[in-house]
């Protein structure tokens, strides 16, 4: 795999998604070499930046507040969960929470009413915590029928994102929607170990 | 525009439309494209436009042979995207020098482009409608590409105005053509989820725009544009065309969004950046008057 420190000129967004770190629905990374990459429907990730350290960090979560939550094992699918183990992530490498910048995507308002009401709680839910944080939010975009990719580059603090239409928010949604079944879960219930 | 992704084989029922796009392309490709008489006269100016060595005043000379063309010139000159102070352009010559040779090939391009799609009064209201609406779309986004240029990308506008003037050209071409194949004109162009017509949409695209002598950097614009990357903090020609896609308040018919979500071409999206200490949204508001002044130009 190339590295972009090694590209002799300067690498498109094809370049950095193929060498992308792919993060999941209830995931996030934390990296200052690798491009982070997520796929995107009604989820919204938010991306953090700390320009002087060259660290950035994404997470995607599902839904706004840990209060629907169930199961303490999914608690990373909640975007306040997220944020503040994102948030922890970057400090513990070094970074000063003054510095931090951020970047937001996705809360599309793809194939159901619900997911639309899902999609603009998730949206409202980032801005409010960014303002709250005092973080600087310096570009979003959210909603409309689109699925995106998101790709953010750690070195250059750039991001790319990318709209598409069906069927490529497809696999976003169906992904998303595993892990919503995931969260409807009965607390207790089987897990299987694979 | 839509861009293709991964999955390739068309849905049964989309098949004649494919097949009709295939052979589209690839006899464009081959034989180049077949236009109407008054098209031709837009091609040779383009082609002349293309010679290095071409002087102000022949130029002048080939373009007034062209009334149409020299009144739309003369007009853009006088627009409020380019005009300085209260000085009015009166003449063809004057309007030529002020434009340079740069716009003047965008906005004769513009004029092939709109005669392209331009069908007889007898053609179906839905194949008039949508050459209305992408000429619409494409006024709107050459427009706001050249405001993004100077304002925000600091690429040159006049290479911004030409790469949203052609940015959906096969799409143009594809309307001019689909006249006797009327059965297969739908609403949505591409039919949603069908990645094997988008790719060919975006292929028709870029033999047309080759057809038409587009320069290899516009080229590499569209190519950015295609492949739907938008940096951000924008920052390229590819970028300042993407985004003021996604800007553009009228859709594409081909964009790949069913009609019943197209509000804009963003489809109720929202798009906001901070760029050199300014809001992406302040920048356009402030810009209103330049890009509707552009846009009502382009749509005379």
């Amino acid at each position: 795999m190339t590295r972009p420190d090694t590209l002799t000129t300067a690498p498109s967004a094809k370049d950095y998604e193929r060498e992308a770190y792919n993060i999941h629905p209830g995931c996030w990374a934390v990296d200052a070499v690798h491009p982070l990459s997520t796929l995107l429907g009604s989820c919204v990730a938010v991306w953090l930046y700390d320009p002087e350290l060259r660290l950035g960090g994404m997470n995607h979560f599902l839904l706004p507040t840990r209060q629907s939550i169930q199961n303490e094992e999914d608690l990373v699918l909640a975007g306040d969960y997220a944020m503040e183990v994102l948030v922890n992530a970057m400090l513990s490498r070094g970074v000063r929470k003054e510095r931090l910048v951020a970047k937001a995507f996705g809360g599309g308002n793809v194939v159901s009413s619900i997911r639309l009401a899902i999609g603009a709680s998730n949206v409202a839910f980032a801005q409010e915590w960014l303002q709250r944080e005092g973080v600087r939010l310096l570009a979003s975009d959210f909603g409309g029928p689109w699925s995106r990719k998101v790709i953010g580059v750690p070195q250059t603090g750039e991001v790319f994102c990318r709209r598409s239409p069906a069927p490529l928010i497809l696999d976003a949604v169906r992904e998303e929607a595993e892990y919503e079944q995931i969260l409807s879960r009965p607390p207790g219930g089987d897990i299987e170990l694979f | 525009m839509a861009r293709p992704t991964e999955n390739k084989i068309p849905s049964e029922s989309a098949y004649p439309k494919y097949r009709f796009l295939a052979e589209l392309a690839a006899d464009a490709k081959t034989n180049g494209l077949h236009f109407q008489t008054n098209a031709e006269i837009d091609l040779r100016i383009l082609r002349a436009l293309e010679k290095p060595e071409i002087s102000l005043s022949a130029i002048t000379r080939l373009i007034g042979a062209e009334p149409l063309m020299s009144a739309h010139i003369v007009a853009v000159a006088n627009s409020a995207a380019f005009r300085s102070g209260d000085q009015i352009i009166a003449d063809l010559q004057g309007a030529v020098a002020k434009l340079g040779l740069d716009n003047v090939r965008a906005l004769a391009i513009a004029l092939l482009v709109r005669r392209m799609s331009e069908s007889p009064k007898a053609s179906p209201p839905l194949q008039r409608r949508m050459a209305a609406q992408l000429w619409e779309h494409t006024a709107h986004v050459a427009a706001i590409a050249m405001v993004l240029a100077r304002r925000i990308t600091h690429v040159p506008p006049e290479a911004a105005l030409f790469a949203g003037i052609v940015h959906e050209v096969g799409c143009f071409y594809l309307l001019s053509r689909a006249t006797d194949r009327m059965e297969l004109l739908t609403a949505s162009w591409p039919e949603q989820g069908n990645e094997a017509e988008m790719e060919l949409l975006v292929q028709l695209n870029r033999v047309t725009a080759e057809a038409l002598y587009v320069p290899a950097p516009t080229m590499a614009a569209l190519e950015d544009l295609w492949a739907g990357y938008l940096a951000i903090p924008p920052r390229s020609l590819g970028d300042t065309l993407l985004l003021a896609d996604q800007l553009a308040p009228v859709a594409s018919p081909f964009c790949g969004v069913p009609a019943a979500s197209q509000s804009g071409s963003g489809c109720g999206a929202s798009i906001e950046m901070i760029v050199d200490a300014d809001k992406l949204s302040a920048i356009l508001a402030e810009s209103t008057a330049e890009v509707n002044s552009l846009v009502d130009t382009l749509l005379r």
